[in-house]
């Protein structure tokens, strides 16, 4: 897995996945987001590259919705068929803010 | 009776040096201190001086002959200046007072004044000449007459307004006197000689001294011979009688004089020839000496004389020039040793292997010279491993060059997937061809077969290696082992096989470690690296283990130099696996194992990325939940395709557990309220198509289905 940081003008921050997010993968991405969380006025998260997740990826989705909840939020952009469908399967796709990757909003 | 006492009075030395001789060799006298020493003997001596003024030889017209002199003479020259001075003190005291009871008058200071300076004249013979050594005869004769030539030369210069009667004397008491001394000390100086050695210690041949001093003795002799004759010629060419007396004094003066003179012109030389010469020599061949027994680094610097100065330079500089010219064959040798050693290093295979399935390192740190240490590892095929370490007996060229030809027989007799101990068979009987330096080879050979983890071994002559299972700690793997290589043509060699099971490791090495000595000749030891070996942790790689025991034997030998090769080789078995499937230990090291496994496989079966994505999300929620919650020891995955449907076998050894009776979590909770547990198995059902469990052997069995062309359920 790779991660790519970008910071937006409103004070929000972009990361980009790629690769696997599993039980090998995610303490990285976790230990990443504990450090910007606090300071950041929003979390967008692409997927566009992201080849698949796992509970262990989700685990780490679902504990930062919870911090962020009053700072700006988390957005999951990009997201592939095969991610979206373990979003759906698990019923995250109801407590995430996501945007699919044909652009459709939901 | 005249003739018997003056005989006795001769002996009498002799008899007195005896006695001191033999205290000094066979009591207790041998312990006594150096001055009270001299002082015994320079009383006893100086007594006896006492005894021949007391009891001398009466001639006619009151002439005494005594042999007075040879006591002091013999305390000086044969025990010591101070022996000889307390006896000349005592026998010339005596001599000065025996006047007051009957002692002559005439000879009064004459012979109190030889016997004194007799003491005093051999104590420096002693010194000057001999070194404090015992003289020769023909010394101690010489010493002797010219001690009494003097003592009649002084009762004529003490007594010349009398000199005729004087003269009296000396006609009479000369020739026996002078004889009598001079016997008498050289029979003392010969019972005071060592006994003589019965092998020469260095070299028969005559010093330079030696022969100078001969010769010069000759001249001397002949020249007052020559001198005395003429003189003698003399005497009858003058007749008148008050002129005859005086020409006799004449005469006898002279040659008195002549022996006094040639006597201290013969000390001289000698004394200059010893000084200037043989000391200069000795202590040239002193450096010399020390040259030859290897010490380089000695210069010669004699600077008394030019000869010895130039002497001193050209020794120098032959030894400068020989010394320049090793240095350059040394450097020469060098080099051609650090090729050699640079041949022989990059002979061996690329230190470390690391694959998925075996991680594998190997270390050699030659010592200086170039040694006969070797291993080597290589595939065979994708699934068969071959590592071998080994060392040549001796060191040096030789050791390198068999070292060679062993490596590429043993390569070469593996070909064709030869069982192991018939290569050992075949690559002894081919080094014990034409072997003619008689070396030899211990080994310690090992095929491991990566797909069951079956290892078959075969051990010539070589270090047991160390086995730690996984979990456990290092042990000698210690089997009946078989002969050396290349040692007898017949030897027969033993496959044994052990089963490695993941995370077993296996630790090789030469004597070079066990044997590595530090600053106290304590060497490093095989229980020392057991224990040093079993504080490793079970995560370290091959190539840790391996440079943890470099550095504890670095760190033990300390400053000692390295005098053997230091080889050593690590296999680590990480998983065993062939086409279908994987077996591991399940450690959090585990996922990349298995999922490289897993998505390798499914891509070389051209399986739909969509069915494949699934798969390894559903792999890494099943495998994560044995990691992390099943305390197995060992687990594999197996992959199967029955018609349309591909199958994830799971097999492990720990808490029996059934994934399909576990209860869903609420999937529709806000996400204030939404827990993790239970959404792995959750999302593997709902991602497979088919969940089978059964308990079995021991065994958690699961079998999870995905249907090709089927949606997921």
């Amino acid at each position: 897995m790779e991660l790519e940081l970008k910071n937006g003008l409103e004070g929000n921050t972009t990361i980009t996945i790629k690769g696997r997010l599993d039980t090998s993968t995610a303490p990285e991405l976790e230990a990443k987001l504990d450090s910007i969380v606090p300071s950041s006025k929003g979390i967008v998260l692409d997927m566009k590259d992201l080849r698949y997740i796992s509970s262990a990826g989700l685990r780490v989705l679902l504990k930062t919705q919870k911090s962020v909840g009053g700072n700006g939020g988390m957005r999951l952009v990009n997201v592939p068929e095969s991610v979206m469908e373990v979003l759906e399967i698990t019923g995250f796709s109801e407590i995430l803010e996501i945007e699919s990757q044909t652009g459709e909003e939901r | 009776m005249t003739f018997i006492k003056l005989v006795a009075a001769t002996l009498f030395p002799a008899f007195l040096t005896g006695i001191f001789t033999l205290l000094e060799r066979k009591t207790r006298f041998s312990s006594w201190s150096y001055v009270a020493k001299q002082i015994a003997v320079g009383l006893a001596f100086g007594g006896f001086a006492v005894l021949s003024t007391e009891y001398g030889v009466q001639l006619n017209e009151g002439v005494i002959l005594n042999v007075r002199d040879a006591g002091p003479l013999c305390a000086g020259l044969l025990f010591g200046a101070p022996a000889g001075l307390i006896a000349g003190t005592i026998g010339g005291l005596h001599r000065w007072l025996c006047v007051y009871w009957g002692g002559g008058t005439v000879t009064r200071v004459a012979c109190s004044m030889a016997t004194f300076l007799a003491g005093v004249f051999s104590g420096i013979m002693r010194h000057t000449l001999f070194d404090g050594k015992t003289p020769g005869i023909p010394s101690a004769f010489g010493i002797g007459t010219t001690m009494e030539v003097l003592h009649m030369l002084l009762v004529l210069a003490t007594n010349l307004s009398d000199v005729s009667h004087a003269f009296l004397f000396v006609q009479l008491c000369s020739f026996p006197m002078v004889l009598c001394n001079g016997i008498a000390l050289s029979l003392a100086t010969l019972v005071h000689r060592e006994p003589r050695r019965k092998e020469k210690t260095t070299t028969r041949s005559r010093n330079i001294r030696q022969d100078f001093g001969f010769w010069l003795f000759v001249c001397v002799v002949i020249a007052f011979f020559i001198t005395g004759s003429f003189t003698q010629q003399i005497i009858y060419r003058i007749t008148t009688d008050d002129a005859k007396l005086y020409r006799n004094v004449t005469l006898y003066l002279v040659a008195f004089m002549e022996i006094l003179i040639y006597t201290a012109l013969f000390i001289l030389i000698y004394q200059m020839l010893k000084k200037k010469v043989t000391c200069n020599l000795e202590r040239v061949n002193e450096g010399l000496r020390s040259i030859t027994a290897g010490n380089l680094d000695t210069t010669i610097d004699v600077r008394t004389y030019r000869e010895f100065s130039e002497l001193s330079d050209d020794v120098n500089a032959t030894v400068s020039t020989l010394k320049r010219y090793i240095k350059e064959a040394e450097e020469r040798i060098d080099q051609e040793l650090e090729f050699a050693r640079q041949i022989q290093i990059s002979a061996l295979p690329r230190t470390t292997t690391s694959r998925k399935d075996f991680d594998m390192y190997a270390s050699m740190h030659a010592a200086k010279e170039v040694g006969g240490d070797f291993y080597d590892f290589y595939l065979t095929d994708n699934y068969t491993l071959v590592f071998l370490i080994a060392d040549v007996s001796g060191k040096g060229i030789p050791a390198a060059m068999f070292m060679m030809r062993a490596k590429t027989l043993l390569k070469d007799s593996m070909e064709g997937g030869r069982p192991i101990d018939e290569v050992f068979g075949r690559t002894n009987a081919k080094l014990c061809e034409g072997n003619d330096a008689n070396m030899f080879i211990t080994a310690w050979m090992g095929r491991l077969d990566l797909r069951t983890g079956r290892l078959e071994y075969v051990n010539a002559g070589h270090n047991p290696p160390l086995l730690r299972r996984r979990g456990g700690r290092f042990e000698y793997l210690r089997t009946k082992p078989n002969f050396i290589l290349a040692g007898m043509e017949q030897s027969r060699y033993r496959t044994q096989t052990i089963q490695l099971q993941p995370g077993d490791a296996l630790y090789l090495y030469t004597d070079g470690v066990t044997e590595a000595a530090n600053g106290s000749e304590e060497l490093f030891g095989e229980g020392r690296l057991e224990r040093m070996l079993s504080q490793i942790g079970n995560d370290a790689s091959a190539k840790a283990i391996c440079s943890n025991v470099a550095e504890a034997v670095k760190a033990f030998a300390g400053d000692a130099p390295q005098s053997d090769d230091i080889t050593m080789l690590c296999v680590k078995m990480n998983a065993i696996q062939d086409k279908d499937m994987t077996t591991t230990f399940p450690d959090d090291r585990s996922f990349t194992i298995v999922q490289d496994f897993l998505s390798n496989r499914l891509e070389t079966a051209d399986t739909p990325s969509r069915t494949m994505d699934r798969m390894l999300v559903v792999n890494d929620e099943i495998w994560s939940n044995i990691v992390h919650y099943s305390n197995a020891s060992k687990a594999s995955l197996r992959l199967g395709r029955e018609g349309d449907v591909l199958y994830m076998h799971y097999s492990d050894d720990g808490e029996p557990y059934d994934p399909t009776q576990a209860t869903a979590p609420d999937t529709t909770l806000p996400a204030q309220e939404r827990q993790m547990g239970g959404l792995g198995i959750h999302m593997a059902k709902k991602l497979s198509s088919s969940m089978d469990y059964e308990y079995k052997d021991g065994l958690n069995q699961l079998k999870i289905g995905f249907a090709l062309d089927i949606k997921p359920q």
